[in-house]
C-alpha cells in the first residue's frame, strides 16, 4: 500500500482497515495482522502502526486478546455509522472540488448521474 | 534519551554545529535530515564520542558519551571495518566487546541479507559492505542505533532489505534509532520524529505525523519550504 | 552483562598479531632458509658461514617491531578502522597496550627463533668459543656463568624496544592532532622525545652513580661480568620507567585530545 506522505500515516492505516471492514473483506471476529507483521509488510514504522492500532481499539473497531492477536470487533451499528462517515467525507471533498472548478449544483448532479451510468455500462460490458 | 545542549563544533574554520539544542526521543526512530554539510555526521560522531564539542554538552541518559559507548551501535558512512577480515571474523571481533550481541539474530540475518560468513570485507561490493555494517550493528540489541547515510549509493533491492531489517528488529519504546540522511524520501515512512539541520542550525524539530497533519505536506516538501525561507 | 576485559584484550591482541603476521613470517621463513642452506652445505666451515646471516637476521628481528609500530597505529587512520576502534567501549590503555603487547610478542618470537636457529648449529662448538673468550680476557668463567649476562642483555634489549615503541606511539598520536604536515610533526616530536628522554636518562644514571647503593665503580664487585650485569640492570629499569611514563602520556593524548 502506498501511503500519501502529505497526510498522517496512522490515519491512513485506520482508513485502510475501515475500508476493508466496510467492503466486508474483514468481518466481526476476523484476525488482523499483528502490529509487527503489518509494519514489516507495509515497510512502515512500528510506532506508527501501534498508534493506529491503539486508536482503532479506543474506537472499538478491534480488540487485542493477550497471546492470541488482534481481532475485528466492530458492531453492525458501528459499521453503518462508519460507512456513512466515509461516504460523507468522499462526497464533501467531491463537491468542494467540483465547486472549485466552477460547476453549479445542477451541473454537479448531471455529472454524477452520468458517471453512475457509465459505471453501469462498463459492468454490463464485462 | 540523547540531549544536545548549546552544542557547538567547528573543524578549523568550518562551523559544523552552531550552538544547537536537540532532544532525541527514547524509543523512537528519529530522522536527522539536511543537506550535505549541515552537521548531521558531526552530530552522530559527537554522540559516539569520536568528537568532543567545543561548547555545550552532549548527554546520553545524563552521561558523557565516552562512558556510554557500550550502549551505542554506530554505522558510519565510510567503510570502517578491517578489509582482511571475513564476515565471521568481523562478527567475532565485534561481539567480543558487547554483552548485547545476539548470536541467534546474527545467524538469522545472514541469509536474509544474502551474506556469506566467508566473504572477505575487502573484496565485496559496496552494497554488501553496507549490509555487513548493518548486520554487525543490528545483531546487537543496543539501546541506541546511529546510522549515517545507510542507504547512499546502494541499489534499490538492497535498500529494501536494509529498511526491512531495520523495521523487523526495531524494539519500539526501548530502542532509539537515529537515521541521518540527505535523502528524506527514502525514509519518510519510517521516522517518528524529525530534526532538520542546515549549516549547523536546527531549522525544525518535531513529530513527523504532527507536522504532516499541521502542514498537509510530506516531510520532503516541508524541508524544501523550510530551506526556502531560510535562504 | 558486559564482556570481560580478558575477552576484549584477546580480541584486540589477536587482531594486532594478525596484522603483524607478514613480518613474523618473513623472519621465521628466513631463519628456516638459513638453516636449510647450512644443512645443505654442512661441514666444518658451516659455523663460520652462519655468523653473518644470523647476525643480520637478528638485527632484522629486533628492528622490525619498531618499524611495525608505525604501521600498527598509522594504519588504523589510513584504513579508517580508527572509526571502529574509537567507537569500541574500551579505554585507550587497552588499545595501545594490546598493540604494545603484540609488538613485544613479535620481537620475542623473531629473536628467539633466530637464537634457536643459531644455537642449533653452534651448540657443538660452544665449549671452544668459551675457551677462546677466556683466553682473550684472561678469566676462568664457565659457560653456565655467561647465561645470566646474556639474559640480562636480552632484557635490556626488551626495555629498549619498549622505550622506542612508546616514543613512536606518542609522536604518531601528537602528529594526528594536526590536520596538515602530520608526517613532519611526527618526526619532529619523535626526535624531540628521544632527546628529552635521553637527557632524563643521563640524569637518572648520574643519580644512580652517585647514590651509594649503586656505586658500580666501587671496589665491592669482583668481575667485569658482574659490573656489566649491574650496569645493564640499572639501564633496563631506567628505560622501563621512562617508557612507561611516555606510554601514560600517549594514553592521555588518545583519551583527551584525539578526535576524528
Amino acid at each position: 500500500m502506498e501511503f500519501d506522505l502529505a497526510r498522517p500515516i496512522y490515519q491512513q492505516i485506520i482508513d485502510h482497515y475501515k475500508k476493508m471492514m466496510i467492503r466486508g473483506e474483514l468481518r466481526q471476529g476476523d484476525k488482523i495482522l499483528s502490529q509487527r507483521e503489518y509494519a514489516e509488510k507495509e515497510k512502515t514504522n512500528p510506532n506508527t502502526v501501534q498508534r493506529a492500532y491503539r486508536e482503532m481499539e479506543s474506537m472499538k473497531l478491534v480488540e487485542t486478546v493477550r497471546g492470541q492477536g488482534t481481532f475485528v470487533c466492530i458492531s453492525p451499528e458501528q459499521l453503518t455509522m462508519i460507512r456513512h462517515e466515509m461516504a460523507g467525507a468522499v462526497m464533501e471533498s467531491c463537491v468542494v472540488e467540483m465547486k472549485a472548478l466552477g460547476f453549479t449544483d445542477g451541473e454537479i448532479r448531471e455529472r454524477l448521474d452520468g458517471a453512475l451510468q457509465a459505471k453501469k455500462e462498463a459492468v454490463n460490458d464485462d | 534519551m540523547i540531549e544536545f545542549k548549546g552544542v557547538a563544533k567547528s573543524f578549523g574554520r568550518t562551523v559544523a554545529l552552531d550552538g544547537v539544542d536537540i532532544t532525541f526521543a527514547t524509543g523512537k526512530i528519529t530522522g536527522l535530515f539536511g543537506p550535505n554539510g549541515a552537521g548531521k555526521s558531526t552530530s552522530l560522531k559527537l554522540i559516539t564520542g569520536l568528537n568532543r564539542p567545543d561548547r555545550g554538552e552532549v548527554m546520553i541518559d545524563g552521561k558523557d558519551p565516552l562512558d556510554s559507548k557500550v550502549e551505542v551501535a554506530y554505522l558510519p558512512e565510510i567503510d570502517h571495518l578491517y578489509p582482511w577480515m571475513n564476515i565471521r571474523q568481523a562478527a567475532s571481533f565485534v561481539s567480543s566487546f558487547y554483552g548485547d550481541w545476539d548470536e541467534k539474530r546474527y545467524h538469522e540475518l545472514l541469509p536474509f541479507l544474502n551474506l556469506d560468513e566467508e566473504m572477505k570485507l575487502g573484496k565485496i561490493s559496496k552494497g554488501q559492505r553496507a549490509k555487513t555494517k548493518l548486520l554487525l550493528c543490528t545483531s546487537r540489541r543496543s539501546k541506541y542505533l546511529l546510522l549515517d547515510e545507510p542507504l547512499s549509493g546502494i541499489d534499490i533491492l538492497t535498500r529494501e532489505q536494509i529498511i526491512q531489517t531495520l523495521i523487523r528488529d526495531f524494539r519500539e519504546g526501548e530502542q532509539s534509532i537515529i537515521i541521518s540522511t540527505h535523502e528524506i524520501a527514502e525514509v519518510e515512512g519510517l521516522v517518528d520524529e524529525v530534526v532538520f539541520l542546515d549549516r549547523g542550525r536546527v531549522r525544525l524539530q518535531g513529530d513527523a505525523e504532527q507536522l504532516r497533519e499541521e502542514r498537509g505536506m510530506s516531510l520532503v516538501d516541508i524541508m524544501k519550504e523550510a530551506f526556502r525561507y531560510a535562504n | 552483562m558486559p564482556t570481560s576485559n580478558w575477552q576484549r584484550f584477546s580480541a584486540l591482541y589477536g587482531k594486532e598479531m594478525r596484522e603483524l603476521r607478514p613480518e613474523i613470517i618473513i623472519v621465521v621463513a628466513m631463519a628456516v632458509l638459513i638453516c636449510l642452506t647450512m644443512y645443505a652445505k654442512s661441514g666444518t666451515d658451516a659455523r663460520d658461514l652462519l655468523i653473518v646471516p644470523i647476525f643480520l637476521l637478528m638485527g632484522l628481528a629486533g628492528f622490525l617491531p619498531f618499524v611495525a609500530s608505525f604501521k600498527l597505529l598509522g594504519r588504523e587512520w589510513s584504513t579508517n578502522t580508527i572509526y571502529l576502534i574509537m567507537s569500541l567501549p574500551v579505554r585507550g590503555g587497552m588499545i595501545l597496550g594490546t598493540k604494545l603487547a603484540a609488538l613485544i610478542s613479535q620481537y620475542l618470537l623473531g629473536t628467539l627463533v633466530v637464537i634457536a636457529a643459531a644455537l642449533f648449529w653452534v651448540h657443538p662448538h660452544l665449549p671452544e668459543i668459551v675457551n677462546s673468550l677466556n683466553a682473550m680476557t684472561g678469566s676462568q668463567t664457565k659457560l653456565v656463568q655467561f647465561i645470566p649476562g646474556i639474559a640480562m642483555a636480552y632484557l635490556l634489549s626488551l626495555t629498549w624496544l619498549f622505550y622506542l615503541i612508546s616514543v613512536s606511539f606518542l609522536s604518531q598520536l601528537i602528529g594526528k592532532l594536526f590536520t596538515r604536515f602530520n608526517g613532519v610533526i611526527t618526526l619532529i616530536v619523535f626526535l624531540a622525545t628521544l632527546a628529552f628522554a635521553g637527557w632524563l636518562m643521563d640524569l637518572s644514571r648520574s643519580f644512580c652513580q652517585f647514590s651509594s647503593s649503586f656505586n658500580i665503580l666501587g671496589p665491592g664487585l669482583q668481575s667485569s661480568l658482574q659490573q656489566a650485569m649491574v650496569f645493564m640492570g640499572v639501564n633496563s629499569a631506567i628505560y622501563f620507567v621512562v617508557a612507561a611514563l611516555i606510554m601514560v602520556v600517549s594514553i592521555l593524548v588518545y583519551r583527551y585530545r584525539i578526535e576524528l
